[in-house]
């Protein structure tokens, strides 16, 4: 599996080592789903490297370089940076609410003098490692009791309530699903988990009717029943189902997909991006896509199984989570299965925040795999 | 922490199956999309990507015989609006404004166009005004890309140039009712007309063409990325009809009618082509092409003399004497009396107990069957009733044309009525009286006929028994409609004894409407007829019928008159009517000899048809050298 000289452990410190310990089979996977999102990006501007497709793929090699920079720096490092990062990211939160810049109807900018920030973008990252770094700490017998939960519980609900109002619904959830998963990986009992599921329902049921802002609800009608409202909100949805369902088996083919050509397929090269490849490399481009988003997942799955250290598992896990959401979706939403909440597709869709992001937590992931037999002595909290 | 891995690692993996489950819907959801459903969305995709836009065909031209124009297209320009393309409604007014300052349209006109399209139905395009200067075309075509959904367009509109004298038979076109828009969606076009009336209705669809489109390829914002050309949508041109109408007797027919209200049917004896068939008053057909506007429909429609009704082929009047000459055919076919057996006229008859008068007070005393068509004796033909018997009157009369429905290519055709005894039972339910035989020998009572089959009964009898069945459709597209005819069982011998009383009529003396028709060595044969309206009463009688002149219009008898010449050698046939006209040989007679006249001076039946340059070829939109 790795080339570690026996008994070597952490003795080879330099960078080479470390990086011949990086899972490369994972970075040329994400490679070719950059790859396929520059063809079709190269494709939405008609055949040009101009204005996407160039950036797309440049950008990937950029983040890469970031990625492994991620990978090799001191899993302990991280872990010391857990908590700070986490704080800091959460005061963001709260200064946007005070403060942050309205834009397209949602408070989600800070401006922090040449800086702007969207501090809900980092909180997906900086929940999954403070998260892991409280189960790193906790080190317990009885893990399945709720007492030991209840503060990342509250880690995540806090952040992903500040972030919800904004109002910011996917990213919200995106942080809570994050978060649950994390909590279930820990260990949490069962019964917490169903009564979890059946008061998320119950709590669905009731924000639906009191709290969700009226856009919000409208998203929710127009997903029930595009037809309402065929050119407002269903508008996206209509046309979506429309270029995939004309792209059938083998696709209309590259650059003949006559809805995304002719601009009836909205944001084609950003959040609808997925719909284009359905149409234009079919049922085929589609499930090949599929399965490469499947493979990353499963060395990320792969990584946090096998490594030695809690944080490390749970950061694995926890990004690896991340990513499915983004993924499934993104991929539901543009099928009509779920309502339009703004979700990019990683690697093929067309934005640099985005990838930044995505890249740093696989740089995580990467760090976990690279550091995976270190033992990280807990500074805090012997219960 | 031992046994922590453990269970990460299994949660882990319920997780990843729990992923793969999700997946595994995504999946599915995207074979029901691509796989299952993919043809109805490629339907959709299609219609998203396509659009078409309606190119009208070119409607097929009328002429008369001999080439003269009578229905035609002519070049409009036109700027239309398309209301669908305007995001805004709120700024379809500010774009009516700016568009009629620019084509320099009247307030009345702006209005109308704002209120038409307000009425408008949803995808539709509708016209902002039409009959554009070629300045005011310029203009707006030049402008028309600063306005969203304002389109100049050249296409055709119809046009009658004979306009009055031919507006009964060629009719009228019209825009599309809701109908004819569900039967064929392409006729909702702003420029498409349907053929409402005539000639127009009955070849609505020989004339209308094929409607073609124009497909292109559309983006999401409506803007046009190309023009595809699919020769299935490439307009076809309609037909071209050639009338056996003469435009210059039918102007000679229209010209004589003038302002009285009545009917000329001018016909060729020997193949039934209809040379003249004039209505008046008539109306300018030229109006509905647009719409008529509601007072000037109101006019036409409430004028008393009925200037939108075909008299010629729908107005059904008593016949009065001109059925005569076919009565005496009917007695002497029937053998109830020999032409020179006498029978005296001493002013009336009295048949079972009532007295029936004769128009001559005093009575023309003894008269062979010559001399009674040539004065029109009423005794006389009472007496041949009274013989014969309404069978007999009834199956000649038929075999004449009369209680019949003649297809002569237009809509509307009266049928008429000359009832037999069963026929009286069946539609009235009374019993047939002696008096109906007496009424009807003189055509007056349950006995009424159209101006066209007065003319045919007329031409029947000049032709020696030629059962010609008029139509007035010649060809279509160059292809002659031909009308097989059969000979009329009648003995030549009694043809020539009614051929001899009509003569009478109109050049010996005694006749009822004698006079030199100054043509040399030209002879016309003819009967007069007065269809009274209203009825005589004893009293009124006793004292002395009052003249016509002392009546009010609408009371005064309908002149008649049916002729045929020249006598030597029949060729054409007229039947004139002048309702209210008074005797028949002051009103009718002139008008009718004069109708005669012109056709027997000009002989059209001698020269060549018309036949247009076949036209069938996909003439698409025939720019022409006028194209922009």
């Amino acid at each position: 599996m790795d080339l570690l000289p026996f008994g070597s452990d952490l003795s080879e410190n330099n960078i080479f080592s470390k990086l011949r310990r990086v899972e490369w089979g994972m970075w040329f996977v994400l490679l070719v789903l950059a790859t396929y999102g520059t063809i079709l990006l190269y494709g939405a501007a008609g055949g040009s490297w101009q204005p996407w497709a160039l950036d797309h793929i440049v950008r990937f090699f950029l983040f890469s370089a970031i990625m492994f920079a991620v990978a090799v720096i001191d899993i302990r490092f991280w872990y010391q940076l857990a908590y700070p990062a986490y704080i800091i990211v959460f005061v963001l939160l709260v200064g946007v609410e005070l403060v942050g810049d309205i834009s397209k109807g949602a408070q989600r900018w800070l401006q922090l003098g040449p800086l702007r920030l969207q501090p809900s973008e980092f909180m997906k990252i900086t929940a999954v490692v403070a998260l892991a770094r409280y189960y790193q700490d906790l080190n317990v017998k009885n893990i399945e009791k709720i007492k030991h939960h209840i503060i990342p519980i509250l880690m995540v609900i806090a952040p992903a309530g500040l972030i919800m109002k904004q109002p910011d619904l996917g990213t919200g959830i995106t942080v809570i699903l994050v978060g649950g998963v994390m909590v279930v990986l820990a260990g949490i009992s069962w019964r917490w988990i169903t009564g979890a599921i059946v008061g998320a329902v119950g709590l669905f049921v009731f924000a639906y009717n009191f709290l969700l802002h009226d856009f919000q609800r409208k998203r929710v009608e127009t997903f029930l029943n595009p037809e309402l409202d065929k050119l407002g909100q269903g508008y996206q949805i209509t046309q979506s189902k429309i270029a995939i369902g004309s792209g059938g088996f083998w696709g209309s083919g590259f650059m003949h997909g006559t809805q995304s050509r002719l601009d009836f397929l909205p944001e084609r090269h950003t959040d609808f991006v997925f719909a284009m490849l359905l149409e234009e490399f079919g049922f085929v481009g589609g499930i090949l896509a599929l399965v490469l988003y499947a493979a990353v997942m499963a060395y990320g799955i792969y990584i946090a199984t096998s490594s030695r250290n809690i944080f490390g598992k749970m950061v694995a896990g926890g990004v690896t989570m991340l990513l499915f959401i983004y993924v499934s979706i993104n991929a539901a939403m543009i099928m009509g299965l779920m309502p339009v909440v703004g979700m990019p597709m990683p690697f093929i869709s067309y934005g640099g925040s985005v990838m930044l992001s995505v890249m740093f937590a696989l740089g995580l992931v990467q760090n976990a795999k690279v550091y995976r037999d270190k033992i990280i002595n807990s500074g805090f909290a012997k219960k | 922490m031992s046994d922590i891995p453990e269970e990460f690692e299994r949660r882990a993996f319920l997780l990843a199956g729990v992923g793969g489950l999700a997946f595994t819907t995504l999946i599915g959801r995207m074979a029901q999309l691509q796989i299952f459903e993919n043809k109805e969305y490629r339907l959709e995709a299609a219609s998203n990507q396509f659009n078409y836009s309606i190119i009208p065909a070119s409607r097929g031209p009328i002429y008369d015989r001999f080439g003269i124009p009578l229905a035609v297209n002519r070049r409009d320009f036109r700027v239309l609006m398309a209301t669908d393309e305007i995001p805004d409604k709120n700024q379809i007014d500010g774009v009516l404004n700016d568009v009629a300052t620019i084509i320099q349209l009247d307030e009345n006109k702006l209005n109308q166009a704002k209120q038409g399209i307000k009425e408008a139905k949803r995808h539709s395009t509708t016209q902002i005004a039409g009959n554009l200067s070629w300045e005011a075309y310029s203009r707006i075509s030049l402008y028309s890309a600063n306005f969203v959904g304002v389109h100049p367009e050249m296409g055709e509109s119809r046009n009658y140039p004979m306009g009055e004298a031919f507006a009964h038979i060629i009719g009228y076109v019209a825009k599309a009712n809701d109908k004819e828009i569900e039967k064929d969606p392409k006729a909702k076009h702003p420029a498409i007309r349907v053929g409402r009336q005539g000639i127009e209705k009955t070849l609505e669809d020989i004339l209308k063409g094929v409607h073609g489109a124009q497909k292109s390829e559309v983006d999401a914002h409506g803007r046009v990325v190309r023009e595809i050309y699919d020769p299935n949508l490439v307009p076809k041109a309609g037909s071209s009809v050639v009338l056996t109408i003469d435009a210059e007797l039918q102007q000679v027919a229209h010209d004589q009618l003038g302002e009285e209200s009545g009917a000329i049917v001018l016909l060729d004896v020997n193949n039934g082509d209809i040379l003249a068939l004039a209505s008046s008053p008539s109306f300018d057909n030229n109006k509905f092409i647009d719409g008529i506007s509601a007072a000037d429909y109101r006019a036409l429609n409430e004028n008393e003399r009925h200037p939108l009704y075909h008299k010629a082929i729908r107005g059904a009047y008593p016949s009065g004497s001109t059925i005569k000459p076919m009565m005496a055919l009917a007695a002497l076919e029937s053998g109830v009396i020999k032409p020179e057996d006498h029978i005296n006229c001493p002013g009336f008859i009295e048949i079972a107990g009532n007295r029936y008068h004769c128009t001559a007070r005093r009575g023309h005393g003894n008269l062979n069957m010559v001399n009674a068509i040539k004065t029109s004796c009423d005794v006389y033909f009472y007496e041949l009733g009274r013989r014969m018997g309404p069978d007999n009157m009834v199956r000649t009369a038929r075999r004449f044309g009369l209680g019949q429905e003649h297809d002569i290519g237009l809509p509307g055709v009266a049928k008429g009525t000359f009832p037999s005894p069963e026929d009286k039972m069946r539609i009235y339910k009374k019993k047939w009286e002696i008096y109906d035989t007496i009424n009807m020998a003189i055509g007056q009572g349950l006995v009424t006929i159209t101006p066209l089959q007065l003319a045919i009964m007329v031409s029947r009898i000049a032709s020696n028994g030629k059962a010609i069945e008029p139509n007035i459709i010649k060809s279509i597209d160059g292809v002659e409609q031909k009308r097989p005819f059969t000979n009329l069982p009648i003995s030549q011998e009694h043809l020539d004894i009614v051929h001899r009383g009509m003569y009478g009529v109109t050049n010996e003396a005694g006749g009822t409407a004698v006079a030199n028709l100054g043509i040399e060595g030209v002879k016309i044969a003819g009967k007069t007829g007065t269809a009274q309206v209203r009825r005589i009463s004893m009293s009124e009688r006793a004292s002395g019928v009052k003249s016509n002149a002392s009546l009010e219009w609408r009371l005064r008898d309908h002149s008649l008159f049916i002729c045929y010449g020249p006598y030597d050698n029949p060729k054409y046939a007229c039947a004139t009517i002048i309702e209210h006209g008074g005797f028949g040989a002051s009103a009718a007679a002139p008008r009718g000899r004069e109708v005669i006249k012109a056709a027997i001076l000009k002989d059209p039946a001698t020269l060549p048809f018309f036949v247009p340059h076949n036209k069938k070829a996909n003439a698409a939109t025939d720019d022409g050298e006028g194209g922009i």
